[in-house]
């Protein structure tokens, strides 16, 4: 029985996020990977926010799964239901995702462990809604575990769990595992090739990125997934040099911001670093510029607001972090150091294949004189992000075990900020291609 | 032809790697015939921080939950020497919503000093791990 339930949980999945609003038009005649992506990331993305927005107002998830569906019945009456054709049109692309879904839940619904933050920290928040809780209730979690940590992930875990079929909390982790399908996806939609090929290297990339430890409960997968959906429509923005994106596609990256910002205090920053990118590194009219600006500073802001107006803690994690410019100063030249170095290529990048691939892909393309200029993005995203990295590893204070948390936490961090590595062997495999 | 001819043998090759990696078919199989509780337990039993009952027993906890039909966690006590984190969340109730009336008591010894007179013992484990109620 569990099996089927499964098979209608993925179905649900397919359903909801093929809802669309608003609805791309799409020249039936050449059914576009992208296009379609395109749809279901902004369905996706905008789905996420309205549940995110609804949990503000302090109401139950009965309440705002019911809201839910009046909205996506609402959106498929008068708009989606003319797409319906589109369904057929994509059977491919759906039939991909229905299979690689399937194999994939059944991993998570046989390994069921959650991880160290998963229990300690998300699931506690994920009970908190799942029970009827609101925003409100979360003051009732501890503060050193992290009441104040941002909650988008644990939200979305107990809403799907709660209109599932399947009881027990796993089925809400299965939204991860379509989110991870849905990005790399997407990343492989960039490979200037067949159906066929992309769809072969997508696969290559759920073997050499699937563990299923991101899948036990920490927030790090998600970070992967909504970097990912920003890597699908930034890197046009470089690699075509484009001046104005589109007012949908820029409605949407500043709402995949607001994502990050509610998944984990990281994402914050990840988001800062890639709105400084877009700000300085690309070309893009000065008055967008502007307006990702005013957004991403907005929804910083709301959340802090949305937080205090709920009495939660705004804070960064008192008992772990000294941020202090003289503590940060004098650790810099420490231990700490050359143990966070240590422990980056130990556990961050030798255990990341995405990272090994980009690096080789990278020396290749300096090697054989193809690199192009425009990917120099992609080394600041990650000198800045790694630099992040280590700024927070050096802020920790002397009674942290750090040597430990590098140990278990690094491979997960420097997962999370890897899609950017695969668009490095994308943009050579396509240099390749337009050389031959 | 014979391009998309090789790149669909190609996906199939690839697609039947992944499955083997991930050990699909057995995983399918034992998904199938043993329910959550089974697959739960068994999970545990190999994590490194846990186990039936040692270090943190989600295993023996929710077979509490399970024989006994619990909706609220009892109050939980560890007494194993390292910090260990207490897995209240089995019982999938909100935090803090702890029935202080009924105590699960873990990696028990006989050097711990604990006294039972005030309880009612509803279930053991080789000695080590309790279920008590107040008596």
């Amino acid at each position: 029985m569990e099996l089927l339930y499964i098979l209608l949980q993925i179905i649900f999945f397919l359903t909801f996020f093929s809802i669309s609003y608003p609805a791309l038009s799409i020249n039936k005649n050449s059914v576009s990977g992208t296009i379609f992506l395109n749809q279901l990331i902004i369905n996706i993305v905008i789905q996420i926010n309205i549940i995110l927005v609804l949990s503000f107002v302090n109401i139950s998830l009965n309440l705002i799964t019911k809201i839910y569906f009046s909205y996506l019945l609402t959106v498929f009456i008068l708009v989606a239901y003319k797409n319906i054709s589109l369904l057929y049109l994509n059977r491919y692309y759906y039939l991909t995702i229905f299979l690689i879904f399937f194999v994939l839940s059944i991993d998570i619904s046989y390994s069921l462990n959650l991880d160290w933050d998963g229990q300690i920290v998300w699931f506690y928040k994920t009970l908190n809604f799942y029970n009827e809780g609101t925003i409100k209730d979360l003051i009732n979690l501890p503060l050193g575990d992290g009441y104040s940590y941002p909650y988008l992930g644990s939200l979305i875990w107990a809403f799907f769990w709660n209109i599932s079929l399947i009881t027990e909390e796993y089925s809400g982790r299965l939204i991860y595992v379509f989110l991870y399908i849905i990005a790399l996806l997407a990343l492989s939609e960039k490979l200037k090739a067949s159906f066929f090929s992309k769809i072969v290297f997508f696969l290559f990339l759920i073997l050499l990125s699937y563990d299923y430890i991101f899948f036990g409960g920490s927030q790090d997968i998600l970070i992967f997934c909504f970097i990912s959906f920003l890597a699908f429509y930034i890197h046009e923005v470089f690699i075509n040099n484009i001046k104005e994106i589109k007012k949908l596609n820029l409605l949407i990256i500043v709402l995949i911001f607001n994502c990050l910002i509610w998944t984990k205090d990281e994402g914050a920053v990840y988001s800062l670093i890639i709105l400084f990118i877009l700000s300085f590194f690309s070309s893009i009219r000065l008055n967008q510029k502007i307006i990702m600006i005013f957004s991403v500073f907005f929804f910083l802001i709301l959340k802090l607001v949305v937080y205090d107006f709920h009495n939660l803690d705004t804070g960064i994690n008192p008992c772990c972090y000294n941020i202090s410019a003289s503590y940060i100063f004098s650790n810099i030249f420490s231990y700490k150091t050359i143990v966070f170095i240590q422990h980056l290529f130990l556990f961050g990048f030798l255990k990341n294949y995405f990272f090994i691939l980009g690096v080789i892909f990278l020396i290749i393309s300096f090697y054989s004189k193809i690199f192009d200029k425009k990917n120099i993005y992609i080394c600041v995203f990650y000198i800045l992000s790694i630099g992040f990295l280590y700024g927070a590893h050096i802020a920790l204070k002397e009674n942290i075990d750090y040597v430990y948390m590098l140990k278990v936490n690094m491979h997960r961090l420097i997962f999370a900020i890897s899609p950017f590595f695969i668009l490095i062997v994308i943009n050579y495999l396509n240099s390749l291609k337009k050389n031959f | 032809m014979k391009k998309i001819n090789l790149n669909i043998l190609l996906l199939i090759v690839t697609f039947l790697v992944l499955l083997n990696q991930l050990d699909f078919l057995k995983k399918t199989y034992l998904v199938f015939t043993k329910n959550y509780d089974v697959r739960f337990q068994k999970a545990y039993a190999f994590n490194l921080f846990s186990g039936y009952c040692e270090k943190e027993s989600h295993g023996y906890i929710y077979y509490i939950k399970k024989k006994f039909n619990k909706n609220y966690p009892p109050k939980i006590i560890n007494f194993d020497k390292k910090r260990r984190k207490l897995p209240y969340w089995i019982f999938y109730k909100s935090f803090n919503n702890v029935n202080e009336n009924e105590l699960i008591l873990l990696n028990y010894n006989n050097e711990t000093e604990f006294n039972f007179d005030d309880y009612l013992i509803e279930d053991e484990h080789q000695n080590k791990c309790f279920y008590l109620k107040r008596k």
